[in-house]
């Protein structure tokens, strides 16, 4: 056997007269060189294994007959194993009649679950409807309520916008107006309202710029209304 | 990046096979089990991957190799080629019979192994 990495050149038909150059020990070997990718082509052998001649393997004739034997019955088993799994393959393959009813077996079962898918879509419908109608009511409902709450906000205000209506209308009677502005004037002038005024710690309150105490009868005084208490 | 975990075209009438290719780093060989087509390059690209194989010894002495079983029936009765490292896996596996170079590698073992005791008992005698 040749080492890895070794391959032989058939020069059949050009023994001797070949394109490239090889060393012509080579080339006179029965037409087969070798060639080792190492070293360029045309290197020819090593000088010091020009003539070696490497040892034959020797093995015994019994043990040539034993191994002899144990590739037969090697090859023949493995025939038959090999006969086997290509059954198993058939049997199993995608065109055969296992494979064919486990097919049919899965439709079958596809067939089976929509159909209960059907029927189950069925039924959430069912409860889809009645729940859609009760929802329905209760906005009607809710609706409902909350036009009847807008239109009594809306009453309450509308009472108070007349109350607001009917207070102007009374303060509206008490305005001056342009043929009583004389009159009011008189009025003003004639009754002169004087907001100053003092205090004590007594809590005794003295209007007008008349404030001195001494000034002020004892009986006369008046009492604040918040310090008498 | 294709992905090495598969995913390549599944060509018509194509030979198949089921072999390793190589993963891991210089001097740190790990193995996909893969299905290719029998002509593509080792790395190239893979229809599925059927497992994972460690050549290197862990801590307990173990080479740890994981197949899917399923899906490698599956390939092996649609036809696929088996290599020989795959196919001495599979009978250690158990899946197939034990590969005659399993057989072959340990009586040569025990051989060398038995000369080696031989040779030490001669010497130390």
């Amino acid at each position: 056997m040749l080492p890895l990495g070794q391959t032989n050149i058939l020069t059949a038909g050009y023994i001797g007269k070949i394109w490239y150059p090889v060393g012509e020990v080579a080339v006179s070997l029965g037409g087969v060189q070798s060639v080792r990718w190492r070293k360029p082509r045309w290197l020819p052998t090593a000088k010091s294994r020009l003539f070696t001649i490497p040892k034959r393997p020797v093995i015994p004739v019994e043990e040539t007959r034993e191994i002899q034997r144990l590739y037969n019955n090697y090859r023949t088993s493995l025939r038959a194993v090999r006969h086997h799994l290509r059954e198993e393959y058939l049997r199993t393959s995608a065109t055969s009649e296992v494979a064919l009813q486990q097919a049919a077996e899965e439709e079958a079962e596809h067939q089976r679950l929509m159909e209960y898918n059907r029927m189950e879509n069925e039924r959430i419908a069912a409860l889809r409807e009645i729940r859609i109608k009760k929802e329905l009511e209760d906005d009607l409902a809710r609706v409902a309520a909350s036009k009847q709450k807008l239109a009594e906000q809306a009453a309450i205000k509308q009472e108070e916008a007349l109350r607001i209506i009917t207070e102007t209308q009374e303060l509206v009677k008490t305005f001056i107006k342009r043929e009583n502005l004389e009159k009011a004037i008189e009025h003003a002038l004639a009754n002169p309202v004087d907001y100053n005024s003092a205090i004590d710690h007594e809590g005794h309150i003295y209007r007008g710029r008349n404030t001195k105490v001494q000034d002020v009868p004892e009986e006369d005084r008046e009492k604040l209304a918040r310090a008498s208490q | 990046m294709f992905p090495a975990s598969g995913g390549a075209r599944v060509g018509f009438r194509t030979t198949k096979a089921i072999r390793f290719a190589k993963h891991g780093c210089t001097n740190r060989p790990f193995y996909h089990i893969v299905v290719m087509e029998k002509r593509k390059s080792r790395q190239g690209h893979v229809i599925e991957q059927l497992g994972t194989f460690d050549p290197s010894v862990n801590v307990h002495g173990e080479k740890l190799c994981s197949i899917n079983l399923d899906r490698t029936t599956y390939w092996i009765g649609s036809g696929a080629h088996i290599s020989l490292p795959c196919s001495i896996l599979f009978g250690l596996a158990g899946l197939l019979p034990i590969h005659p170079q399993t057989y072959i590698k340990a009586w040569r073992n025990r051989r060398t192994a038995a000369n080696a005791e031989e040779t030490e008992s001669t010497s130390s005698s």
